[in-house]
């Protein structure tokens, strides 16, 4: 350190550059910290032009990935074909009695419709889109996809695929956009339990890709098992599937009961994801 | 500038294949660090100033591809470049025992400083399962990582393509 003192001024440039960029650095850390409006120019084209290449590269190693994993599996295509069957006999029986439920519900939204003082509120604009990447950070669970403002994607709009609620969008670029899911550090959803929508909580994601939760009535009466859906409040619209509650600690220092719950979307296998306009709050 | 175009291609190959192919090598859902070992590696043979350089490029490609604040990998990994950078001269480069202590102790500071300013940003930090997490499991797998990696980068700066001036 000293040596370095005693050394003329130019032999220091390089240190004193690099002090002042991190200043400026850490200034634009504090700026980008919350979450924006829109995201600069530059961030936008540096996106467009990389994602492109993601995208073909992680389609090539997805093709991969399931070449081999069909060829490993083979022993276990047969048991599943079995279990598959059964649940075919299952599902054909639980058809038969949906359909008659399907028709009072038919009745019903007719009666809606005639007394017409109700909106259709599904109206969401649907799109599909895949993957290309997730993210390196061991810290986020931000993954990006392959539309944007190209496709219609808007900030906050409501990410899911076919087992799930997956996220949201935090931010859109040209033809990909940025999405933080629901097990990220960050994310918080108001949910309620399925059999009972008066049972409603708070479930956050953690840097472990666990999802942890608390509900508000300390008393509630839930068990292992219990499906847990959105509840409606908040940037997600209701009944969405998030997961199925796994553990409940209701040791006596908490006030509040805590669950942990296993996502119904597996986070490490998804490929495509549907995206869905953001509710209107205003 | 065949050396700086190399470079700044593999740079881009690392944040492609690390947010794909990567993804599929988690151990306990950690996966490997590649771009801070890159960033060793490239800082080890090319000095400080462009230690910095590099490891702000990668930096900055990764905030703005995936983080969700800018900014934040970029500080980390020019500083890092430049502090290993420092030791250009200093240590024996063929020894494989400098870049597993230097990931190890890279990583400790890259972790050490992201926890800071995240908890400077009101992020949620759950001690227990950072020291799980990110110190234990991410230390000794990127550790391990970057030997391989290591050896590949000292092997690619020893060709005479990379010793023309840039």
């Amino acid at each position: 350190m000293s040596r370095n003192r005693l050394k003329n001024k130019p032999r220091n440039k390089p240190a004193m550059i690099v002090a002042i960029v991190a200043i400026i650095l850490i200034i634009i850390i504090g700026v980008t910290a919350k979450q924006r409006e829109n995201i600069t120019i530059m961030e936008k084209w540096i996106g467009n032009i990389i994602t492109p290449i993601q995208n073909v590269a992680n389609r090539g190693i997805n093709r991969i990935k399931e070449g081999i994993d069909s060829i490993a599996d083979i022993a276990g295509l047969r048991v599943e074909n079995e279990d598959l069957k059964k649940e075919i006999e299952l599902l054909r029986q639980e058809v038969s009695k949906l359909n008659m439920t399907r028709s009072e519900l038919e009745e019903l939204r007719d009666l809606k419709y005639a007394l017409n003082h109700i909106k259709d509120d599904n109206e969401h604009n649907i799109i599909s889109a895949d993957i290309i990447g997730k993210s390196p950070s061991n810290w986020f669970n931000v993954f990006t996809i392959d539309a944007g403002e190209n496709r219609g994607v808007k900030k906050d709009s409501i990410i899911l695929n076919s087992d799930g609620l997956v996220g949201r969008v935090y931010e859109v670029g040209g033809n990909w956009s940025k999405v933080i899911s629901i097990i990220d550090n960050s994310s918080s959803v108001s949910f309620q339990i399925m059999r009972d929508s008066n049972l409603q909580g708070i479930v956050t994601g953690s840097i472990t890709s666990e999802i942890n939760g608390y509900l508000f009535d300390p008393l509630a009466d839930i068990i292992i098992g219990d499906k847990i859906v959105t509840s409606g409040l908040g940037t997600y619209p209701k009944g969405i599937i998030i997961g199925e509650i796994i553990g409940i600690d209701k040791s006596g220092d908490h006030l509040l009961k805590t669950i942990k719950v296993e996502p119904a979307v597996n986070f490490k296998r998804i490929t495509k994801v549907i995206v869905m306009e953001p509710v209107q709050l205003y | 500038m065949v050396r700086s175009i190399i470079i700044g291609l593999i740079i881009l190959f690392n944040l492609i294949l690390q947010s794909t192919l990567f993804q599929w090598v988690e151990i306990y859902g950690v996966v490997p660090n590649t771009s801070l070992i890159l960033v060793m590696s490239f800082a080890i043979y090319s000095g400080r100033n462009r230690g910095a350089v590099i490891g702000f490029l990668m930096g900055i490609l990764q905030d703005i591809i995936f983080g969700r604040t800018i900014g934040l990998n970029a500080l980390v990994f020019m500083v890092i470049g430049y502090l290993i950078g420092l030791m250009d001269q200093k240590i024996s480069k063929d020894n494989l025992l400098i870049p597993f202590v230097l990931t190890m102790l890279a990583t400790v500071f890259y972790e050490t400083i992201n926890l800071l300013l995240l908890f400077l940003l009101g992020c949620r930090i759950e001690l227990l399962n950072i020291i799980k997490k990110m110190l234990i499991t991410e230390v000794i797998y990127n550790s391990f990582v970057s030997l391989v990696i290591y050896y590949y980068i000292s092997k690619l700066f020893k060709l005479s393509l990379m010793k023309k001036g840039y």
